[in-house]
C-alpha cells in the first residue's frame, strides 16, 4: 500500500517537474516562432509602406489579402512556382531513386560514391547559382562552348528565353538537391531486411519485381519524407531565381517567393509582402498536411 | 509675507543667472553654423586642394552604402579630411538594401548621422520630412569654398536635383548616364561613319551584325533597372519623360514611348544570344571581349572597355550620346546626393567634407578607381580623367539634356513593370503598342 502511494506521489511530482521543465522551452518557442508569425499576420492587416516614414500604417483589414486574388502577378508567380515544384521534385525523385538503387547494388566504392554524390548539396545555393550562371552563359559558358564543338554556334539562350529559363532553373535545383533524395532513399533501402530479398530471389523474382514489390513499399515513408521536404523547399525558392534571372525574361521565372521579396524589399510595400508571406505559409501548410497524413498512414509519425 | 516675496526674488535672480550662464556656456561650445569650441570653419586649407576649416575634436558619422571601390576610396578621403581638419569622420556603410531604412530610422530618431548619402528616389521624402539641412548659405560663402567655387561650379542640371522647394539641400556625385560605344576599327573597315542618331545606330548594327563573329549591338536586357534607364534616356532624347517636373502626373507620350520601344526591339534582333539576361556588366563584358560592334550601356560599366585587364578591344571604341535628332542628345541622369542631417551638431564640418569630396580633385580619384563621375564642370576638363575615360565628352553632351529618375517611393515597382513590358515586347509575347499601354497603366496606377 505504502509502495503504491509512494509511486503515485513520485509520478505526480515527476509530471509536475516535467511541466515545469517544459515551461521555459515552450516560452522560447512561442517567442521565437509564434511571436514573429503573429506579428507578420498583424502587419498584413496594415498598409505599411516602409518608405513613407511619417505617414503611419493605416489599418486596412483584409484588403491586402483580397488584393492577392486580383493581382495578376500572384497568379502568374504561383503558376511558375507550381511548374517549378512539379518539374524539379518529380525529376529529383525519379533520378534520386535510380541512383540510390544503383548505389544499393554497389558492392565496392559505395562510401566514396556517397561522398562524391553529396558534394553539390554542401555548396551554398547562392554559390551554386553563380556557378550555373557561368555554365549557362551563351557567350562564355561551358555548356555553349561544348555545344559549339557539335555545330551549335552562337550559344543557347538558357536564361534569356522564356521557353528555357524556368527549365534551366529546374536543372540547377535538380543538380543540387538530387543528392539529398539519394541520401534519404539509399538509407531507406539499407533499412530493408536482407531476408526479404533472399526470399524474393528464392521465389524467382527479378530485379524489377524486387524493386516494385519490396524496395518501393519498403521505402515509401522515405519517399513521402523526401516529397515533403523538397516540395516545401522548392515552393519557397528565391535565391537561385534572384541570382540567375531576377524573375525574367518578362516574368517567365517570377516565383511567389521572389515576388514576395520584391514587394517587400524592392517595392517597399511591406503590408502586402506580409500578406504574400502568410499566403505562402498557408499554401505550404496545406501541402505539408497532405503529405503528413500520408506519412501517418504509413505509421511513421503515428 | 515679505520673507516669502524676498525668497521668490532670490529664486528669480538665481534662475536668470543660471539661464545666462547656460547661454554663455552654449555660445562657447557651439556657433550658429554648428561647430564645436575651437573650431574655425573659415580656416584656409592646410594644403592646396585640401578641405576648408579646422574642427579639432569634432566627431562626425557618414552614412552610405557598402561597396568597393567606393567605400574604401571614401574611407581614405575621410582619413585625409580628418588629418587635415583635426576632426574625425567615420563611415557607417550598410548594404544598399538596408540603407534607406537605416537612414530613415536614424534621422527620424534624431541621432547618429551627420552626413547622409541619399538616393534620388528617397531624397524628396527626406527633404519633405525635414531630415536634411539647407546648404545654400554654405555654397554662397566664399570663406567656406575655394576661390571661384560656388553653386555655379557644378553642372546646373545635376546640382538642381539636390533642390527641394527652391532650397539646395545636397551636392551630387556618382554621376553616370547612358551613352553609345562603337568599334572604330570595325566601322572604318566597313566604311561607316560614327553614328549620330539612334537610326544610324540601328542601321550600323544591322550592317555589322554577324560579321567576324560579332553581334551588331549589345545592351542590358535583364530587369535590374538598367533597361528602364536606357528606355528613359531614349525618352529624354525625344524631349519626353515619365512624369511632369512635380512628379505628380504621368507624361509618357505614346509616340515617344513607341519610338523608344521600336529601337529596343529592333536592336535586340542584332544582339547576341542571351541579351534578355544581361545586366550592365554582362553587356559591357560582351563588348569588351569583341563580341559586339556597338554597345549601349551605363558609363561605369563602359569603363571595362578601356581597361586592359578586362578588355581585348582597348582603344578601339568611340563614344556618342543617344540622340534621335543629332543636335539634341539626351540621357537619363543617374547620381547620388550628399546631404547634411538637420540634426547634425557639426554642420560646418559636414559641409567642409561635402565640398572637399564633391570637388574635382577627389572626384577624379573616384573616377579613376571606379569610373563613376563627378558633377563639377571642371571634372569634365580634367585630362587625367578624360584620357582614361574617353566617353566623358559624350556624357557631358548627354547631361546637357537629362532627366533624373523620378523621386517616387513607388519608382522601383514602376521600373519593374516597365522592364517586364520591354522584355515581353522583345520576346514578342506583347505587341509594342500593348507594352506602351501597360507602361502607361503602371505609371498612372503606381505613381500616386
Amino acid at each position: 500500500m505504502s509502495t503504491t502511494y509512494a509511486r503515485k506521489t513520485w509520478d505526480r511530482e515527476g509530471r509536475r517537474l516535467g511541466r515545469g521543465l517544459m515551461a521555459l522551452p515552450a516560452l522560447i518557442l512561442a517567442l521565437v516562432v509564434f511571436a514573429p508569425l503573429v506579428y507578420s499576420i498583424v502587419l498584413a492587416l496594415y498598409n505599411w509602406q516602409i518608405t513613407q516614414i511619417n505617414q503611419g500604417k493605416p489599418f486596412v483589414g483584409l484588403q491586402n489579402f483580397a488584393k492577392l486574388f486580383t493581382d495578376p502577378k500572384v497568379l502568374s508567380a504561383v503558376g511558375n512556382t507550381l511548374l517549378y515544384v512539379v518539374g524539379s521534385v518529380g525529376v529529383e525523385l525519379v533520378l534520386g531513386f535510380i541512383i540510390a538503387a544503383a548505389l544499393f547494388e554497389l558492392t565496392k566504392g559505395r562510401k566514396l560514391a556517397n561522398s562524391l554524390i553529396l558534394l553539390p548539396m554542401i555548396i551554398a545555393p547562392v554559390i551554386t547559382a553563380l556557378i550555373w550562371r557561368y555554365m549557362f552563359d551563351p557567350q562564355f559558358g561551358l555548356i555553349s562552348q561544348v555545344l559549339s564543338f557539335f555545330g551549335v554556334k552562337g550559344g543557347v539562350d538558357f536564361l534569356g528565353s522564356s521557353q528555357l529559363a524556368l527549365s534551366s532553373l529546374m536543372i540547377v535545383d535538380i543538380w543540387q538537391w538530387t543528392p539529398f533524395v539519394i541520401l534519404i532513399l539509399h538509407a531507406g533501402m539499407l533499412g530493408i531486411s536482407e531476408e526479404q530479398f533472399e526470399a524474393a530471389r528464392i521465389d524467382g523474382a527479378g530485379r524489377v519485381r524486387i524493386l516494385r514489390s519490396i524496395v518501393i513499399p519498403g521505402i515509401a515513408p522515405q519517399i513521402l519524407l523526401v516529397l515533403l521536404f523538397r516540395t516545401m523547399d522548392t515552393y519557397r525558392i528565391f535565391d537561385t531565381v534572384y541570382v540567375l534571372t531576377r524573375g525574367g525574361p518578362g516574368g517567365a521565372t517570377e516565383t511567389i517567393g521572389l515576388y514576395t521579396y520584391q514587394t517587400g524589399f524592392s517595392f517597399f510595400n511591406m503590408g502586402y509582402a506580409m500578406a504574400l508571406s502568410v499566403f505562402i505559409l498557408v499554401t505550404i501548410a496545406i501541402i505539408s498536411t497532405f503529405y503528413l497524413r500520408l506519412l501517418r498512414r504509413r505509421s511513421v509519425f503515428a | 509675507m515679505f520673507a516669502t516675496q524676498h525668497k521668490r526674488s532670490w529664486a528669480v535672480i538665481a534662475a536668470v543667472a543660471l539661464s545666462a550662464g547656460a547661454l554663455m556656456l552654449t555660445s562657447c561650445t557651439s556657433t550658429a553654423g554648428g561647430s564645436a569650441a575651437g573650431a574655425d570653419p573659415n580656416a584656409a586649407p592646410k594644403s592646396a586642394g585640401g578641405p576648408y576649416g579646422t574642427f579639432p575634436g569634432e566627431k562626425l558619422t557618414l552614412s552610405r552604402w557598402a561597396g568597393d571601390p567606393w567605400t574604401s576610396g571614401q574611407t581614405q578621403a575621410a582619413k585625409d579630411w580628418s588629418s587635415s581638419t583635426g576632426g574625425k569622420l567615420t563611415l557607417a556603410a550598410v548594404p544598399y538594401e538596408n540603407l534607406h531604412d537605416k537612414q530613415a530610422l536614424s534621422l527620424s530618431s534624431g541621432s547618429d548621422y551627420d552626413i547622409v548619402y541619399v538616393h534620388p528616389s528617397w531624397f524628396g521624402e527626406f527633404a519633405k520630412a525635414g531630415y536634411l539641412a539647407p546648404i545654400d548659405k554654405y555654397l554662397a560663402d566664399p570663406k567656406r569654398n575655394p576661390t571661384g567655387f560656388s553653386a555655379a561650379s557644378y553642372l546646373p542640371n545635376v546640382l538642381a536635383q539636390g533642390k527641394y522647394n527652391g532650397t539646395q539641400y545636397c551636392l551630387p556625385d556618382f554621376v553616370s548616364t547612358i551613352v553609345v560605344g562603337y568599334r572604330t576599327d570595325l566601322f572604318a573597315a566597313a566604311g561607316l561613319a560614327a553614328p549620330k542618331t539612334v537610326s544610324d545606330v540601328l542601321a550600323d548594327a544591322a550592317k555589322l551584325n554577324s560579321k567576324g563573329g560579332t553581334a551588331g549591338i549589345v545592351m542590358p536586357g535583364k530587369a535590374t533597372g538598367a533597361v528602364a534607364d536606357v528606355f528613359g534616356s531614349l525618352l529624354t532624347a525625344q524631349g519626353n519623360w515619365w512624369y511632369n517636373a512635380a512628379g505628380t502626373k504621368n507624361t509618357l507620350d505614346s509616340t515617344a514611348a513607341t519610338n523608344a520601344l521600336d529601337f529596343y526591339t529592333s536592336a535586340a534582333k542584332y544582339a547576341p544570344t542571351g541579351v534578355l539576361n544581361m545586366a550592365v556588366d554582362d553587356a559591357a563584358t560582351v563588348a569588351a571581349q569583341g563580341k559586339a560592334a556597338i554597345v549601349v550601356d551605363t558609363t561605369p560599366s563602359l569603363s571595362a572597355l578601356e581597361d586592359p585587364a578586362k578588355s581585348s578591344t582597348v582603344g578601339k571604341w568611340g563614344y556618342v550620346p543617344l540622340a534621335f535628332d543629332a543636335s539634341k542628345p539626351g540621357g537619363e541622369l543617374i547620381y547620388w546626393n550628399w546631404c547634411i542631417s538637420s540634426n547634425s551638431k557639426s554642420k560646418d564640418a559636414a559641409y567642409s567634407f561635402l565640398q572637399y569630396y564633391t570637388d574635382t580633385a577627389q572626384q577624379a580619384k573616384v573616377a579613376l578607381a571606379a569610373a563613376t563621375l563627378g558633377a563639377t564642370k571642371s571634372f569634365y576638363e580634367d585630362k587625367a580623367v578624360t584620357s582614361k575615360l574617353p566617353f566623358l565628352p559624350a556624357v557631358n553632351a548627354a547631361l546637357s539634356n537629362s532627366n533624373p529618375q523620378p523621386s517616387l517611393a513607388s519608382w522601383p515597382a514602376i521600373q519593374n513593370a516597365i522592364e517586364t513590358s520591354v522584355q515581353q515586347a522583345i520576346q514578342g509575347s506583347k505587341t509594342n503598342a500593348q507594352a506602351v499601354t501597360d507602361m502607361q497603366t503602371a505609371l498612372a496606377a503606381l505613381g500616386k
